[in-house]
């Protein structure tokens, strides 16, 4: 499912406008998919990307790193010592004095995607990541909801990221 | 249909003990201003205490041409009257998005909040809106990601309902229903006894001193 559809699916179940949470709704969604260690759903994947200033932009579907190889030689890259990750961006130590249009293969876990390169979320998920959005929707506007409301979305985000581990 | 002339002269006899004739102290356009408030304030209300259902009787829909492009910062603006504010969570918006009435577009702030700073948002390709007050009280709506967008469709509880584009009193339904109608009588009623009532002076009883 898309990540439009958890979002619909938590406005629907916490009574709120869609559009004016959607934005929050997709930070707090990408903060759940990024905080649930397993590596139950994601599925190996590689990429071949370009070095630019000895840079490069990850794919937006990457959640863990297996391996960096040079694209002719396959040659590995040692992470922390050839080269770090900041967000979306592969940097590597200037010191190894990588050219510009190198072609590196990024190997990594990740989730599925679409023709679009928009992550798609494995169903089993809808209620852990609603939960969370609810738990976090309902703690914005504590005075609203009040602590029992809150505490229930909590708990049943716990409980359903330990049932999708 | 419910037309606010209607509800004006419903307050008007309310307050002469529901005797109808033509007098009276009122002036139309002040009850009128007195319904739009008591209107806005109720349905905050509404929306605040009893489950935010909001009623489709009290939308209006308001189909929009744009008014002018940026093409320096890439933003299409459209002029939109003042919507209710109801609590922290939500406005009178009820829908903002493409003129087939099916496709909302995202809001990027609400309130405080602005997430424009966040990545998230500079990944964004889909359109996304704001409500802004610029200068000289034009009220405007601000659409980035598509500098070709030319109509759209606003579906919002106005703060004034008269003051939405070719609106006209005589003929259009003023946006309640009956439950809505009866609590503003009430409210514009009860506040207008108020301001009217004076206090017993002591020098024209008769009680002895």
């Amino acid at each position: 499912m898309k990540i439009e559809d958890i979002i619909a699916a938590a406005a629907e179940e916490l009574n709120c406008s869609y559009e004016n949470n959607a934005l929050w709704f997709e930070v707090l969604v990408n903060q759940a998919i990024r905080s649930h260690k397993t590596m139950n759903k994601y599925i190996q994947k590689s990429k071949n990307l370009t070095i630019t200033d000895s840079k490069a932009t990850l794919p937006s579907d990457w959640f863990k790193v297996i391996r960096v190889t040079l694209c002719n030689t396959n040659e590995h890259y040692c992470p922390d010592i050839d080269y770090t990750i900041q967000e979306d961006t592969i940097i590597f130590d200037a010191a190894i004095g990588i050219a510009d249009g190198t072609r590196i293969v990024f190997h990594y876990y990740g989730l599925n995607t679409d023709k679009d390169d928009n992550i798609i979320i494995p169903d089993d998920w809808e209620r852990m990541l609603v939960a969370y959005i609810g738990w976090k929707y309902t703690r914005r506007y504590i005075n609203d909801f009040g602590m029992g409301v809150m505490q229930n979305y909590q708990r049943e985000y716990q409980t359903q990221k330990l049932a999708n581990v | 249909m419910i037309y606010l002339a209607e509800i004006v002269d419903e307050i008007k006899s309310d307050l002469l003990s529901g005797m109808t004739y033509n007098e009276s102290r009122f002036d139309d356009e002040y009850i009128e201003v007195k319904i739009h408030a008591a209107r806005a304030h109720l349905i905050a209300a509404y929306l605040k205490k009893m489950g935010k259902f909001i009623n489709d009787a009290w939308v209006q829909t308001l189909d929009i041409s744009f008014e002018e492009r940026d093409k320096n910062c890439e933003f299409v603006t459209f002029e939109c009257p003042n919507v209710i504010s109801t609590d922290g969570m939500n406005d009178g918006f009820v829908y903002v998005g493409h003129a087939n009435g099916l496709k909302p577009f995202t809001r990027i702030r609400k309130g405080f909040t602005t997430l424009t700073r966040h990545s998230i948002f500079l990944r964004k390709k889909d359109i996304v809106w704001d409500f802004k007050h610029l200068d000289q009280n034009r009220l405007v709506l601000q659409f980035y990601n598509n500098s070709k967008l030319e109509h759209i469709m606003v579906r919002a509880m106005f703060n004034n309902p008269t003051t939405i584009p070719n609106f006209n009193k005589d003929t259009d339904h003023y946006p309640v229903d009956e439950n809505l109608k009866h609590d503003i009588v009430q409210l514009v009623t009860q506040d207008l006894f108020r301001k009217t009532s004076r206090p017993v002076q002591n020098g024209t009883t008769n009680i002895p001193e």
